[in-house]
């Protein structure tokens, strides 16, 4: 059989700056390459090669043959699709969903669309094709920009990242749609940082690092039994490990309640606008006990991002209350809320944003200190999380995500706080950086006998450090129960769907969860 | 840190030419032979030579004089006029942004009445309740001015307001007018100064005008507006009355919009560099 895209040699060179070094490969019909790397890997730059869309100062070499033949860039872009990573920015906000489709077809026509449409699995094309981008969820988002993939029926999809930006349980649904792509006989190539979804879908696998192919072959053997050090790193690093964080029996003293709690925004209800309500949080109960580590899990829209702002203080509440230490917060004045403020302490899931850009990182550590006139030092809080004296002297953009997450815990602990809430903190940092800073956070949770409320999305995350669980789904509260409750009893639907949708970095039994997983029918 | 590094960036011409220009009008009129009100009643109309290097006015003052006591007025107007508007309009424009809800929604429905009466209009009014003053120029270009920037401003801070480092000072505990001042107002840098720069030569721009309507800067006292307006009138006979205030005028214009674009390329390019 002729391969479908062959690469021989291929390298890709900026100057005296070398991106893509000397790779080959090749690609069966019906095959998927999964190119696996951190960024700068050179990973994207083979896609745009492939495209023939490289900015005029590359400087390429090596042979592109498609369909056995050596064609222009321009004919291979004719034959091969792309999905990005993310659905919001690559649909045009101002065009209905079959006007995009038809841009990218030869002869379209109203009945191609809706069939590629539903071939993307989205169940009601009719109404989607009418829609446009920002009337969909993103998983719907990213199965329109697959349906415009294939619409103009490719040879080859190269999918950047293509779930990354999706909830775990729109991840897995749109996995069990590239693995019908494949069945029909489309390749794929794709791309991609986290090793379980490759190795749910991938055929063979391209471990790339700094613009050269570390280790490639079938990925049963590349994953089962690694040859390369770079390649055992990145599969030991999907694993997120548990913390000790002394699982002792908490005593059942409530640190944080919260009692009947709901919050609904109003939108727009100025003179011209009906004013209209969405209700981020139904009635909810809550109790973060001493010494324990309570985690609030939930995807995208369950309201834990709001919970967790009521809880500090930062909303207020629509209906119901939240208590400090049995003190209602809503009861204090400004100044006694201010005060009762050193004790619950946020970190937040933005490492970049966290921090004033135009102030030093010592010197916003050194503000909270003089807020609370505590008698710790920046240099021994920095100490405290891991990071050298030096650090306090750099501005947020000059240090890396990782570190900016550390100095934030730093500033938390400045005034001494019983409580963290850890707000999404782990999600914007890569597999091995949140291993570490899980780690730091149970140590200091152990050393400082602190409480922790913990939200989050990832439920690998989640097991490896909670003691309790609550899980949302739209604004209501699902199941709640230890952490062996709901990872080894859970009879929920919900909860078992979640942990169904957790990916692991093993080919058989990755696709076998993806062939397993139950699909529901995208909300609109 | 990112306005002074953006200064070092900027277009060399233009900033040259303004110097002078500044410089000039500073220091000149202490070395200058003739002072800006020294009439000459045997001398009138006398076209450039080398006595008069910009010819003599109706009256037989000196035009380069008159020029460089001119632009002093014309400078100061705009200077202060920026720095007044700015000032209140960053302190309206954080207060509403950061307050929000009812607070907002009434300043900023203020602003937009404001906006919306006709400026000659206001001018007039002004100028019954005060007087024809010099600080009526002040009043006038700065009550419009601000606007702009209260706008600006408040904007920039209900997205700052979102941001977490906001959220994690105000869960420190912080009080709020700490908050405003510490971490929302340097923040504002960029957009601030760069608004400010190009409305400078705006100020410059609504003093000549209103110069020119004679609303403005009287005699004997001057400002290149009125330059320009008295020039006018004789035009056919003396066009050195009109072309001098006119080519410095536009030439200061120019100057400092160039520098304004080039001082906000400059903060935007470190801005898509990731700052």
């Amino acid at each position: 059989m002729t391969a479908i895209v062959e690469l021989t040699d291929l390298t890709i060179r900026y100057g005296d700056i070398i991106a893509v070094a000397g790779l080959s490969l090749s690609l069966q019909p019906g095959g998927c390459l999964g190119i696996v790397g951190e960024s700068g890997s050179g990973k994207s730059q083979t896609g745009l090669a492939l495209m023939g869309l490289l900015p005029k100062a590359a400087n390429v070499s090596g042979a592109i043959r498609f369909g056995g033949l050596s064609v222009s860039g321009a004919q291979r872009r004719e034959r091969i699709a792309m999905v990005y990573q993310d659905p919001q920015s690559s649909l045009t906000p101002h065009m209905r969903i079959a006007a995009q489709l038809a841009e990218g077809m030869a002869h379209p026509a109203a009945d191609k669309i809706e069939a590629a449409l539903r071939r993307a699995g989205l169940p009601d094309p009719t109404r989607v094709a009418k829609a446009y981008p920002h009337a969909l969820s993103g998983g719907m988002r990213q199965r329109a920009m697959l349906a415009m993939a294939l619409a103009r029926q490719p040879d080859l999809i190269i999918a950047d990242e293509p779930t990354t930006a999706l909830d775990a349980t729109v991840q897995m649904e749109l996995l069990q749609e590239f693995v019908k792509i494949k069945q029909a006989g489309t390749a794929i190539m794709l791309i991609s940082h986290d090793i379980g979804v490759v190795a749910g879908l991938a055929d063979d696998v391209m471990v790339m690092k700094s613009g050269a192919v570390v280790e490639a072959g079938p990925a049963e053997t590349v994953l089962t039994a690694p040859q390369h050090d770079y390649t055992r790193e990145l599969i030991a690093a999907s694993v997120i490990k548990a913390q000790s964080t002394c699982r002792h029996n908490p005593a059942k003293t409530p640190r944080i309640a919260v009692q009947g709690l709901s919050k609904t925004y109003r939108l727009g209800g100025d003179l011209f606008a009906q004013r209209r309500s969405i209700t981020a949080l139904h009635p909810i109960d809550v109790t973060l006990h001493d010494g324990e580590t309570l985690a609030i899990v939930g995807e995208s829209g369950s309201g834990k991002s709001t919970l967790a702002k009521l809880i500090l203080g930062l909303e207020q509440p629509s209906v119901g209350r939240v208590t400090w230490d049995g003190a209602d917060i809503a009861q204090l004045s400004a100044a006694q809320l201010r005060a009762a403020r050193t004790k619950v302490q946020p970190i937040f899931q933005d490492p970049f944003a966290s921090f004033d850009p135009q102030r030093s990182l010592g010197a916003s550590i050194q503000d909270a200190i003089d807020m609370h006139h505590s008698h710790s030092s920046v240099t021994a809080l920095l100490a405290d999380v891991g990071l050298p004296p030096d650090f306090a002297a750099k501005y947020p953009h000059e240090a890396s995500g990782g570190q900016n997450q550390r100095a934030a815990i730093a500033r938390a602990l400045a005034c001494a706080p019983d409580i963290l809430i850890c707000d999404e903190t782990l999600s914007a940092l890569d597999k091995t950086t949140q291993t570490q800073v899980l780690a730091l956070l149970a140590k200091l949770k152990r050393e400082k006998n602190l409480s922790m409320l913990f939200i989050s999305h990832d439920l690998d995350v989640v097991r490896a450090i909670a003691d309790r669980v609550v899980i949302l789904k739209d604004g209501r509260l699902v199941e709640e129960g230890s952490v062996d409750d709901i990872y080894e009893r859970s009879s929920d639907p919900y909860t078992c769907k979640l942990l169904a949708a957790q990916t692991v970095p093993d080919v058989a039994a990755m696709r076998a969860k993806i062939s397993a997983f139950e699909t529901s029918a995208p909300a609109p | 840190m990112t306005a002074t590094n953006a200064m070092t960036s900027l277009p060399r011409a233009p900033m040259a030419v303004l110097s002078v220009i500044v410089l000039a009008c500073l220091f000149g009129p202490f070395i200058m032979p003739y002072t800006a009100e020294q009439m000459d009643l045997l001398d009138t109309y006398a076209a450039p030579s080398l006595a008069h290097p910009l010819g003599t006015d109706a009256l037989g003052r000196d035009v380069l004089a008159r020029l460089l006591a001119a632009g002093r007025i014309s400078l100061a107007v705009g200077l202060a006029a920026t720095l007044a508007s700015s000032f209140i309009g960053i302190s309206y424009g954080a207060l509403a942004g950061y307050r929000g809800g009812w607070t907002d929604q009434a300043m900023m429905r203020f602003v937009d009445v404001v906006y919306a009466l006709p400026f000659l209009f206001f001018v007039i009014v002004l100028m019954v309740v005060i007087g024809r003053h010099m600080w009526l120029i002040f009043i006038a270009i700065a009550a419009v001015e601000w606007l702009t920037m209260a706008r600006i401003v408040r904007g920039q801070t209900v997205s700052l307001k979102q941001m977490e480092f906001i959220q994690a000072a105000r869960a420190l505990g912080l009080p709020p007018w700490r908050i405003l001042l510490r971490h929302i107002v340097p923040n504002l840098r960029s957009p601030v100064i760069v608004f400010a720069t190009l409305s400078i030569p705006q100020a410059i721009m609504i003093e000549s005008f209103l110069s020119f309507l004679g609303l403005g800067v009287q005699e004997p006292m001057t400002s290149w507006g009125s330059m320009i307006k008295s020039g006018v009138v004789d035009m056919e006979f003396a066009p050195w009355l009109l072309v001098s205030p006119a080519v410095i005028l536009a030439v200061t214009l120019i100057c400092l919009t160039v520098l304004g674009d080039a001082i906000r390329d400059a903060l935007d390019k470190r801005a898509s560099a990731g700052l």
